[in-house]
């Protein structure tokens, strides 16, 4: 992941709550964050409550940011951890047409390089939201299945069927979008 | 395996330094949230006041919703008492651990290995206690029902109401809470319908299972009203002297109400009512023909040869054939009963009646004029809060036929029935707005307190030259039957 160097004094500025830094330190990492909430939300208006929610934390706990870290890194965990904290206040439901398909063969590769990173996260927005922030913590953040546990209450069994099916349901998307191609193509 | 990882790192790689431009007012919002040092700009006293105003009205509220009778506290039943038979409760718990065959089959669906499928992903059952039975102390339906703990901290950590159908046949009104002890029961109500256990599907936890809902409705409904009306066409001054003259009266209103239900919140309703409206007429002049042949002392009789000087906003009043009745409705001129009383005795003194003008008297009187409609209305009804208590808006239109019309003279606290009110509008139309109070007696039976208010579209009188539309306010209370 690419970081953004954040200057020193803004660093200092947001300490002491000035909202000049504040708000430079935000035009520096928006467009980041708010790519990472539409990854964790289910629409536009679930990412700006996560993005502003997100922001309003990192604001008023600024002063226990470790300076040996990265602010952005430290950001990103909070814009996380923030819409964990979505996932678990809300009651999740399956929609009923998300079942487990068997793997098939597809050229994955030339399908996902055709996809702009925005249809990407468009397909993973689809998801439900137990299946989109499994595969977002595990397979984009890295996350195991322990860690995913103890962060989101679930059990790792949970954790690891959640996994499977996230992938099992962009597969079947990937594949239909394989399809239309050819069909275009033809 | 590798196929999964490979598409793992590419998402990763499209995605992981996606960016995007926020929306402006993300900042806004941001900067006053960390002005205000708080989220969404609501100060914390504020919070505090909604807090126990919420839970004041909280508690207000649980005492229309539960019953009295009501006791949340554990009982033991007795086998007597028992919700289930003790076979139905052995049965429940010989279904506490998923066989072999279950978890073959349930890992062959789920496209998992069988090392991958535990009890997490079937649902399993125990009953919380064997021997006596347990009643639920989570339940406040008022009725006991057994709470069944289920290994459930799969994908579905909510919690599941519903029936279970045991192997012994007859269904357990069960309040079921998941292992997890992070989601507390919410649910109160107790699901009606009844599965088997092979139907158990985790998608069917999702259905909310509601009992069968009524469509029609059959009432009654009764209410004091007070009408009035609203004139206009005349000048300001006869307005004033109108509204001064003139007064609402209290009447009444009954019928029956029927209904169909059109969605969850929406219902039309219609019926029959029966309506008395009316409006009291001051200043009126009664003068009686003084007869030689009585004594000194006046007698006034209303019955005989009495003339009645009125000037109302509705219309003129015909007298019956006895009586020789006057009527200054349509003149609208008089200001004042004595000038009526003079220019009237002029008219009779010029050929209509002969009678010298020494020998009238007058007497200071008014006049109720009630009219009798027939209602037939066509409304709508909106529930804003659908519980128990249920509390709603409606509006609609009403047909309103005329079939009665009375004027009755007050004098001295005598009261006599002096004719009609002509030329009055045989049909005419109202619009309706109300609230809606509805409270559930049982599952069949509504207690109705519904506040109305009702304007009649067109004037009172066919060909008149003052616009005058009554209205009325009433407090309908009644019942209704819902199948």
């Amino acid at each position: 992941m690419l970081l953004v160097e954040v200057p020193e004094d803004i660093i200092k500025g947001c300490r002491k709550g000035d909202s000049r830094c504040q708000e430079r330190l935000y035009r520096m990492l928006a467009p980041r964050m708010y790519g990472l909430c539409l990854q964790y939300a289910g629409n536009e208006d679930e990412a700006k409550d996560i993005m502003q929610d997100g922001f309003i934390k990192v604001f008023q706990k600024f002063d226990q940011f470790s300076e040996r870290g990265s602010v952005t890194g430290w950001v990103r965990k909070i814009m996380i951890n923030t819409a964990l904290e979505k996932f678990r206040s809300h009651i999740h439901h399956v929609s009923i047409d998300e079942r487990i398909i068997n793997d098939k063969e597809i050229p994955e590769s030339d399908i996902l390089e055709s996809l702009t990173a925005e249809e990407i996260i468009q397909l993973i927005q689809e998801l439900s939201p137990q299946y989109r922030l499994v595969f977002n913590l595990y397979a984009i953040e890295g996350y195991s299945h322990k860690e995913i546990s103890e962060m989101t209450g679930i059990s790792e069994g949970t954790s690891k069927s959640n996994l499977s099916r996230a992938r099992g349901i962009l597969q079947k998307k990937l594949e239909a979008i394989h399809l239309k191609s050819l069909k275009i193509r033809k | 395996m590798s196929g999964k990882i490979n598409r793992d790192d590419l998402i990763r790689q499209k995605i992981r330094d996606f960016e995007k431009a926020p929306p402006p007012e993300i900042w806004m919002g941001i900067r006053n949230g960390i002005s205000s040092g708080r989220r969404k700009m609501i100060p914390l006293y504020l919070k505090y006041a909604a807090g126990i105003i919420l839970f004041l009205g909280s508690v207000s509220l649980l005492k229309y919703l539960i019953p009295a009778k009501e006791s949340i506290s554990p009982l033991t039943v007795t086998e007597e008492k028992a919700i289930i038979s003790k076979e139905e409760l052995k049965s429940l718990q010989s279904l506490s651990e998923p066989n072999k065959a279950e978890l073959a089959d349930a890992a062959e669906s789920e496209g998992l290995s069988k090392e991958e499928v535990s009890n997490e992903t079937i649902f399993t059952a125990k009953a919380k206690s064997s021997g006596e039975k347990q009643v639920s102390d989570l339940s406040f339906t008022g009725e006991p029902v057994i709470a069944v703990n289920i290994q459930n901290d799969e994908i579905f950590p909510e919690p599941f109401r519903g029936n279970v159908l045991a192997d012994a046949g007859g269904s357990l009104p069960v309040q079921i809470t998941p292992f997890n002890p992070e989601y507390p029961l919410i649910e109160r109500s107790v699901s009606e319908r009844v599965y088997s256990w092979d139907d158990l599907e985790p998608e069917e936890f999702h259905e909310s299972h509601e009992p069968a809902v009524s469509v029609f409705s059959l009432g009654a409904m009764i209410s004091p009203i007070f009408s009035y009306r609203d004139i206009a066409g005349v000048s300001a001054s006869l307005t004033e002297y109108f509204n001064e003259a003139e007064s609402g009266k209290f009447g009444y209103t009954g019928g029956l109400n029927f209904g169909i239900r059109a969605g969850k919140r929406f219902s039309f309703h219609s019926g029959l009512f029966y309506n008395r409206l009316g409006v009291s007429v001051n200043n009126i002049l009664a003068v009686a023909e003084f007869k030689e042949s009585w004594s000194d002392e006046i007698r006034f009789e209303p019955e005989a040869s009495s003339i009645y000087l009125v000037s109302n906003s509705i219309g003129s009043i015909k007298g019956s054939a006895s009586e020789r009745a006057k009527y200054d409705y349509s003149s609208l001129s008089p200001a004042s009963p004595a000038s009526a009383v003079s220019t009237e005795l002029n008219y009779l003194n010029s050929g209509g009646f002969y009678a010298p003008a020494d020998n009238y008297v007058a007497d200071e009187g008014s006049i109720d004029q009630f009219f009798h409609y027939f209602e037939i209305p066509l409304t709508l009804r909106y529930k804003l809060i659908d519980k128990k208590l249920d509390l709603g808006l409606l509006g609609g239109m009403s047909t309103n036929f005329l079939v009665g019309n009375q004027v009755v003279y007050n004098q001295n606290g005598n009261r006599n029935n002096i004719g009609r009110t002509s030329d009055i509008r045989t049909i005419n139309y109202s619009g309706n707005v109300g609230l809606g109070l509805n409270y559930d007696l049982s599952e069949q039976f509504r207690f109705l307190f519904e506040p109305q208010f009702k304007y009649y579209l067109h004037s009172i009188n066919q060909e008149g030259l003052i616009i005058n539309r009554p209205y009325s306010i009433g407090l309908y209370t009644g019942f209704i039957y819902l199948f």
